[in-house]
Protein backbone atom coordinates (compact mmCIF):
# COMPACT_ATOMS: atom_id res chain seq x y z
CA UNK A 1 0.00 0.00 0.00
CA UNK A 2 1.20 3.75 -1.51
CA UNK A 3 2.49 5.51 2.36
CA UNK A 4 -0.01 8.43 2.62
CA UNK A 5 0.63 11.43 1.20
CA UNK A 6 1.99 14.84 3.08
CA UNK A 7 -1.98 16.55 2.45
CA UNK A 8 -3.65 13.77 3.73
CA UNK A 9 -1.69 13.23 7.18
CA UNK A 10 -2.28 16.90 7.37
CA UNK A 11 -5.99 16.06 6.74
CA UNK A 12 -5.33 13.35 9.58
CA UNK A 13 -3.97 15.64 12.22
CA UNK A 14 -6.57 18.28 11.32
CA UNK A 15 -9.14 15.39 12.71
CA UNK A 16 -7.60 14.52 15.64
CA UNK A 17 -5.07 12.56 14.60
CA UNK A 18 -2.24 13.49 16.62
CA UNK A 19 0.03 10.68 15.90
CA UNK A 20 -0.13 11.65 12.02
CA UNK A 21 2.00 14.36 12.61
CA UNK A 22 4.60 12.09 14.08
CA UNK A 23 4.62 10.40 10.44
CA UNK A 24 5.91 14.21 9.13
CA UNK A 25 8.21 14.68 11.46
CA UNK A 26 9.58 11.07 10.84
CA UNK A 27 9.06 12.06 7.15
CA UNK A 28 10.90 15.47 6.95
CA UNK A 29 13.40 15.25 10.17
CA UNK A 30 16.51 14.38 8.65
CA UNK A 31 15.75 16.79 5.67
CA UNK A 32 14.54 19.20 7.63
CA UNK A 33 18.02 19.01 10.08
CA UNK A 34 20.33 19.02 7.82
CA UNK A 35 19.50 21.94 5.89
CA UNK A 36 19.33 23.87 9.00
CA UNK A 37 22.93 22.36 9.42
CA UNK A 38 24.11 23.86 6.28
CA UNK A 39 22.80 27.36 7.45
CA UNK A 40 23.61 27.33 10.92
CA UNK A 41 26.38 25.13 10.92
CA UNK A 42 25.72 23.94 14.31
CA UNK A 43 24.03 20.70 14.64
CA UNK A 44 22.31 21.01 18.11
CA UNK A 45 20.84 24.46 16.96
CA UNK A 46 20.00 22.93 13.83
CA UNK A 47 18.06 20.56 15.40
CA UNK A 48 16.38 23.51 18.21
CA UNK A 49 15.65 25.51 15.26
CA UNK A 50 13.69 22.17 13.29
CA UNK A 51 11.90 21.73 16.65
CA UNK A 52 10.96 24.98 16.74
CA UNK A 53 9.87 24.71 12.81
CA UNK A 54 7.79 21.44 13.19
CA UNK A 55 6.02 23.06 16.18
CA UNK A 56 5.14 26.02 14.74
CA UNK A 57 3.53 24.41 11.53
CA UNK A 58 1.46 22.61 13.52
CA UNK A 59 0.02 25.48 15.62
CA UNK A 60 -0.72 26.84 12.12
CA UNK A 61 -1.56 23.21 10.32
CA UNK A 62 -5.75 24.30 9.71
CA UNK A 63 -3.67 27.23 7.54
CA UNK A 64 -2.14 24.74 5.60
CA UNK A 65 -4.18 24.37 1.86
CA UNK A 66 -3.89 21.04 0.19
CA UNK A 67 -3.52 22.62 -3.32
CA UNK A 68 0.44 23.62 -2.42
CA UNK A 69 3.22 21.37 -1.28
CA UNK A 70 3.59 20.88 2.78
CA UNK A 71 7.34 20.42 1.60
CA UNK A 72 7.97 23.79 0.46
CA UNK A 73 5.88 25.41 3.47
CA UNK A 74 8.03 23.54 5.88
CA UNK A 75 11.10 24.41 4.68
CA UNK A 76 9.77 28.08 4.06
CA UNK A 77 9.04 28.39 8.19
CA UNK A 78 12.49 27.17 8.36
CA UNK A 79 14.16 29.20 6.28
CA UNK A 80 12.88 32.10 7.87
CA UNK A 81 13.31 30.47 11.17
CA UNK A 82 17.28 30.20 10.38
CA UNK A 83 17.29 33.80 9.45
CA UNK A 84 16.08 34.82 12.61
CA UNK A 85 18.74 33.03 14.18
CA UNK A 86 21.35 34.52 12.20
CA UNK A 87 19.82 37.74 12.74
CA UNK A 88 20.05 37.04 16.80
CA UNK A 89 23.68 36.39 16.32
CA UNK A 90 24.02 39.72 14.81
CA UNK A 91 25.05 38.62 11.60
CA UNK A 92 24.58 40.74 8.79
CA UNK A 93 21.04 39.73 6.89
CA UNK A 94 23.01 38.19 3.89
CA UNK A 95 25.32 36.69 6.37
CA UNK A 96 24.49 32.82 5.11
CA UNK A 97 27.68 33.67 3.72
CA UNK A 98 29.47 34.11 6.71
CA UNK A 99 33.28 35.15 7.46
CA UNK A 100 34.32 32.31 9.46
CA UNK A 101 37.57 34.16 11.39
CA UNK A 102 36.44 32.11 14.67
CA UNK A 103 35.73 28.84 12.38
CA UNK A 104 38.77 28.76 10.66
CA UNK A 105 40.51 25.70 13.01
CA UNK A 106 37.16 24.11 13.66
CA UNK A 107 37.10 20.58 12.45
CA UNK A 108 34.25 18.55 10.94
CA UNK A 109 34.16 14.86 11.24
CA UNK A 110 31.98 13.23 7.99
CA UNK A 111 29.23 11.11 10.23
CA UNK A 112 30.12 7.96 7.95
CA UNK A 113 32.66 5.49 8.52
CA UNK A 114 35.88 5.01 7.07
CA UNK A 115 37.41 2.92 10.08
CA UNK A 116 40.44 2.81 11.89
CA UNK A 117 42.85 5.93 12.53
CA UNK A 118 43.82 6.43 9.09
CA UNK A 119 39.76 6.50 7.98
CA UNK A 120 38.62 9.12 11.34
CA UNK A 121 41.55 11.23 9.93
CA UNK A 122 40.46 10.82 6.39
CA UNK A 123 36.51 11.77 8.14
CA UNK A 124 37.59 15.05 9.69
CA UNK A 125 39.77 16.05 6.30
CA UNK A 126 36.89 15.32 3.68
CA UNK A 127 34.39 16.54 6.48
CA UNK A 128 36.36 19.60 6.97
CA UNK A 129 37.02 19.93 2.85
CA UNK A 130 33.31 19.75 2.48
CA UNK A 131 32.31 22.26 5.34
CA UNK A 132 34.28 24.87 4.15
CA UNK A 133 33.42 23.96 0.74
CA UNK A 134 29.82 24.90 0.95
CA UNK A 135 30.46 27.77 3.34
CA UNK A 136 32.75 29.32 0.64
CA UNK A 137 30.33 29.71 -1.87
CA UNK A 138 28.65 32.27 -2.36
CA UNK A 139 25.38 33.07 -0.84
CA UNK A 140 23.12 32.48 -3.79
CA UNK A 141 24.41 29.22 -4.72
CA UNK A 142 24.80 27.88 -1.26
CA UNK A 143 21.61 28.24 -0.55
CA UNK A 144 20.63 26.29 -3.13
CA UNK A 145 22.89 23.87 -2.71
CA UNK A 146 21.55 23.24 0.74
CA UNK A 147 18.15 23.04 -0.80
CA UNK A 148 18.74 20.24 -3.08
CA UNK A 149 21.39 18.47 -1.67
CA UNK A 150 20.60 18.39 2.01
CA UNK A 151 17.13 19.57 2.15
CA UNK A 152 16.57 17.07 -0.89
CA UNK A 153 14.04 19.57 -2.55
CA UNK A 154 12.73 19.09 -6.16
CA UNK A 155 13.83 21.89 -8.64
CA UNK A 156 10.57 22.41 -9.04
CA UNK A 157 9.90 23.23 -5.22
CA UNK A 158 13.16 25.06 -5.12
CA UNK A 159 11.43 27.22 -8.25
CA UNK A 160 8.55 28.07 -6.06
CA UNK A 161 10.23 28.60 -2.58
CA UNK A 162 12.87 31.12 -4.07
CA UNK A 163 10.64 32.81 -6.27
CA UNK A 164 12.69 32.32 -8.81
CA UNK A 165 12.40 30.93 -12.69
CA UNK A 166 13.56 27.20 -12.72
CA UNK A 167 16.36 27.32 -15.50
CA UNK A 168 17.43 29.71 -13.61
CA UNK A 169 17.22 27.70 -10.37
CA UNK A 170 19.20 24.76 -12.49
CA UNK A 171 21.69 27.11 -13.92
CA UNK A 172 22.51 28.67 -10.57
CA UNK A 173 22.51 24.49 -9.10
CA UNK A 174 24.99 23.94 -11.82
CA UNK A 175 27.37 26.63 -11.63
CA UNK A 176 27.07 25.82 -7.87
CA UNK A 177 28.26 22.30 -8.03
CA UNK A 178 31.03 22.73 -10.75
CA UNK A 179 32.53 25.41 -7.71
CA UNK A 180 32.14 22.54 -5.48
CA UNK A 181 33.78 20.05 -7.50
CA UNK A 182 37.04 22.54 -8.05
CA UNK A 183 37.00 22.94 -4.13
CA UNK A 184 36.70 19.67 -3.62
CA UNK A 185 38.70 18.04 -6.57
CA UNK A 186 41.19 15.52 -4.15
CA UNK A 187 38.41 14.04 -2.72
CA UNK A 188 37.08 13.27 -6.19
CA UNK A 189 37.22 10.40 -8.37
CA UNK A 190 37.85 10.90 -12.46
CA UNK B 1 40.17 17.21 -25.69
CA UNK B 2 39.10 18.26 -29.77
CA UNK B 3 37.96 21.56 -30.41
CA UNK B 4 34.28 20.58 -29.39
CA UNK B 5 32.35 23.36 -27.35
CA UNK B 6 31.56 20.80 -24.52
CA UNK B 7 29.72 23.09 -22.07
CA UNK B 8 26.32 21.96 -22.96
CA UNK B 9 27.72 18.22 -22.44
CA UNK B 10 28.67 19.59 -19.18
CA UNK B 11 25.06 20.70 -18.61
CA UNK B 12 23.98 17.25 -19.34
CA UNK B 13 26.05 15.54 -17.55
CA UNK B 14 24.78 17.92 -14.19
CA UNK B 15 21.08 17.25 -15.14
CA UNK B 16 22.13 13.41 -15.96
CA UNK B 17 23.36 12.95 -12.05
CA UNK B 18 20.36 14.40 -10.87
CA UNK B 19 18.37 12.22 -12.76
CA UNK B 20 16.17 15.22 -14.91
CA UNK B 21 17.97 14.37 -18.39
CA UNK B 22 15.79 14.69 -21.38
CA UNK B 23 15.70 11.08 -22.94
CA UNK B 24 16.57 12.79 -26.32
CA UNK B 25 19.46 15.10 -24.62
CA UNK B 26 20.79 11.71 -23.04
CA UNK B 27 21.07 9.98 -26.21
CA UNK B 28 22.79 12.46 -27.57
CA UNK B 29 25.36 12.44 -24.60
CA UNK B 30 25.73 8.85 -24.69
CA UNK B 31 27.19 10.03 -27.95
CA UNK B 32 29.54 12.05 -27.46
CA UNK B 33 30.75 9.97 -24.37
CA UNK B 34 31.36 7.42 -26.42
CA UNK B 35 34.37 9.40 -27.80
CA UNK B 36 35.31 12.34 -25.20
CA UNK B 37 37.32 10.66 -22.47
CA UNK B 38 37.55 14.23 -20.82
CA UNK B 39 33.38 14.33 -20.33
CA UNK B 40 33.43 10.38 -19.01
CA UNK B 41 36.07 11.67 -16.57
CA UNK B 42 33.96 14.43 -15.62
CA UNK B 43 31.00 11.70 -15.00
CA UNK B 44 32.48 10.14 -12.90
CA UNK B 45 33.92 13.25 -10.76
CA UNK B 46 30.38 14.50 -10.63
CA UNK B 47 29.06 10.89 -9.02
CA UNK B 48 31.76 11.29 -6.46
CA UNK B 49 30.36 14.78 -5.60
CA UNK B 50 26.89 13.47 -5.11
CA UNK B 51 28.09 10.47 -2.94
CA UNK B 52 30.44 13.19 -1.03
CA UNK B 53 27.61 15.45 -0.49
CA UNK B 54 25.15 12.15 0.66
CA UNK B 55 27.93 11.17 3.07
CA UNK B 56 28.09 14.48 4.60
CA UNK B 57 24.71 14.48 5.98
CA UNK B 58 24.45 14.60 9.47
CA UNK B 59 22.46 12.11 11.33
CA UNK B 60 19.31 13.19 12.91
CA UNK B 61 19.44 13.05 17.23
CA UNK B 62 17.74 9.48 18.61
CA UNK B 63 14.51 10.62 19.84
CA UNK B 64 14.21 13.48 18.05
CA UNK B 65 10.71 12.72 16.48
CA UNK B 66 9.35 12.10 20.58
CA UNK B 67 10.93 14.92 21.59
CA UNK B 68 8.86 17.12 18.96
CA UNK B 69 6.15 14.85 19.95
CA UNK B 70 5.86 15.45 23.58
CA UNK B 71 6.86 19.13 23.05
CA UNK B 72 3.41 19.64 20.65
CA UNK B 73 1.49 22.45 22.42
CA UNK B 74 -2.22 22.46 22.38
CA UNK B 75 -3.34 22.65 19.06
CA UNK B 76 -4.14 26.70 18.52
CA UNK B 77 -6.33 25.56 15.16
CA UNK B 78 -8.90 23.92 17.62
CA UNK B 79 -9.36 26.98 19.58
CA UNK B 80 -9.59 29.18 16.47
CA UNK B 81 -12.12 26.46 14.77
CA UNK B 82 -13.69 27.05 17.77
CA UNK B 83 -13.66 30.61 17.60
CA UNK B 84 -14.39 30.44 13.64
CA UNK B 85 -17.68 28.58 15.06
CA UNK B 86 -18.97 30.95 17.82
CA UNK B 87 -18.33 33.46 14.79
CA UNK B 88 -20.64 31.88 12.58
CA UNK B 89 -23.14 31.25 15.26
CA UNK B 90 -23.77 34.51 16.28
CA UNK B 91 -23.47 35.82 12.60
CA UNK B 92 -26.21 33.16 12.36
CA UNK B 93 -28.29 34.90 15.29
CA UNK B 94 -27.75 38.03 14.03
CA UNK B 95 -29.22 36.61 10.73
CA UNK B 96 -31.76 35.47 12.22
CA UNK B 97 -32.35 38.41 13.98
CA UNK B 98 -32.75 40.50 9.96
CA UNK B 99 -34.88 38.06 8.69
CA UNK B 100 -37.28 38.58 11.66
CA UNK B 101 -37.04 41.83 11.35
CA UNK B 102 -38.03 41.76 8.17
CA UNK B 103 -40.86 39.24 8.97
CA UNK B 104 -42.35 41.79 11.44
CA UNK B 105 -42.28 44.97 8.79
CA UNK B 106 -43.31 42.49 6.19
CA UNK B 107 -46.86 41.43 7.60
CA UNK B 108 -47.44 45.08 9.90
CA UNK B 109 -46.80 46.72 6.20
CA UNK B 110 -48.43 49.76 5.68
CA UNK B 111 -47.80 51.48 9.58
CA UNK B 112 -44.68 53.04 8.37
CA UNK B 113 -43.86 56.57 9.71
CA UNK B 114 -44.03 59.00 6.17
CA UNK B 115 -41.12 60.38 5.87
CA UNK B 116 -38.42 58.26 7.62
CA UNK B 117 -34.83 59.22 6.24
CA UNK B 118 -31.80 57.23 6.66
CA UNK B 119 -30.53 60.14 8.30
CA UNK B 120 -32.73 60.39 10.92
CA UNK B 121 -32.49 56.17 11.45
CA UNK B 122 -28.75 56.53 11.81
CA UNK B 123 -29.66 59.32 14.51
CA UNK B 124 -31.79 56.54 16.50
CA UNK B 125 -28.82 53.96 16.23
CA UNK B 126 -26.52 56.75 17.84
CA UNK B 127 -29.11 57.30 20.15
CA UNK B 128 -29.43 53.55 21.08
CA UNK B 129 -25.13 53.65 21.09
CA UNK B 130 -25.91 56.35 23.77
CA UNK B 131 -28.35 54.68 25.95
CA UNK B 132 -25.86 51.54 25.57
CA UNK B 133 -23.19 53.51 27.02
CA UNK B 134 -25.19 54.86 30.09
CA UNK B 135 -25.82 50.67 30.76
CA UNK B 136 -22.05 50.45 31.05
CA UNK B 137 -22.35 52.96 33.78
CA UNK B 138 -24.94 51.16 35.95
CA UNK B 139 -28.42 51.91 35.12
CA UNK B 140 -28.83 48.23 33.60
CA UNK B 141 -33.32 48.79 33.89
CA UNK B 142 -33.04 52.33 32.14
CA UNK B 143 -30.85 51.15 29.36
CA UNK B 144 -33.24 48.30 28.54
CA UNK B 145 -36.02 50.53 28.45
CA UNK B 146 -33.93 53.11 26.20
CA UNK B 147 -32.18 50.44 24.18
CA UNK B 148 -36.27 49.29 23.72
CA UNK B 149 -37.14 52.89 22.71
CA UNK B 150 -34.64 53.13 20.32
CA UNK B 151 -34.96 50.45 18.54
CA UNK B 152 -38.83 50.94 18.67
CA UNK B 153 -37.82 54.84 17.43
CA UNK B 154 -35.68 52.93 14.48
CA UNK B 155 -38.57 50.47 13.64
CA UNK B 156 -41.10 53.50 13.67
CA UNK B 157 -39.28 55.46 11.40
CA UNK B 158 -37.96 53.42 8.59
CA UNK B 159 -38.28 49.16 8.14
CA UNK B 160 -35.76 49.30 5.32
CA UNK B 161 -33.44 51.35 7.57
CA UNK B 162 -33.61 48.83 10.17
CA UNK B 163 -33.16 45.85 8.07
CA UNK B 164 -29.80 47.51 6.44
CA UNK B 165 -28.48 48.07 9.56
CA UNK B 166 -29.21 43.83 10.88
CA UNK B 167 -27.72 43.02 7.73
CA UNK B 168 -24.83 45.60 7.84
CA UNK B 169 -23.99 43.86 11.85
CA UNK B 170 -23.85 40.78 9.71
CA UNK B 171 -21.25 41.42 6.74
CA UNK B 172 -19.07 43.47 9.72
CA UNK B 173 -19.34 39.76 11.68
CA UNK B 174 -18.39 37.87 8.88
CA UNK B 175 -15.42 40.26 7.89
CA UNK B 176 -14.01 40.03 11.33
CA UNK B 177 -13.99 36.26 11.20
CA UNK B 178 -11.81 36.32 7.92
CA UNK B 179 -9.33 38.69 8.76
CA UNK B 180 -8.51 36.93 11.87
CA UNK B 181 -8.44 33.32 9.95
CA UNK B 182 -5.81 35.02 7.37
CA UNK B 183 -2.72 33.14 7.32
CA UNK B 184 0.11 35.70 7.34
CA UNK B 185 1.70 36.22 4.25
CA UNK B 186 5.45 34.70 5.28
CA UNK B 187 4.29 32.31 6.17
CA UNK B 188 1.43 31.08 3.61
CA UNK B 189 2.04 28.04 1.53
CA UNK B 190 3.81 28.16 -1.90
CA UNK B 191 1.87 27.77 -4.99
CA UNK B 192 3.33 24.20 -6.69
CA UNK B 193 1.36 24.50 -9.84
CA UNK B 194 3.89 27.16 -11.16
Amino acid sequence: MAPPTDEALVQAVLDGDRDAFGDLVERYQARLVNYLFRLLRDVDEAHDVAQEVFLKVYQALDRFDPRFRFSTWLFRVGQNAAIDVIRKRRLKLVSLQRSDEGEEGREWELPSAERGPYGALRNVERGTAIERAIAGLPEEYRELIALRHYGELSYDDIASLKDMPLGTVKNKLFRGRQMLKEKLAEFLVD
Amino acid sequence: MNGTDHTIYREWLDLEAEGALPTGDRRRLDAHLDACDDCRAERHRLASLHALLAESRVPVAPGFRQRVMTALPEPAWEARRASGGRWAWAGGLLAGLAALTALFFGLSGGRLAPGASVGGALAAVGDMLVTAAIAGAGLLGATWTGVGLAVSDLFQRSPGTAVAVALLAVFLAGLTVSLLRRPRAAERPVDRRR
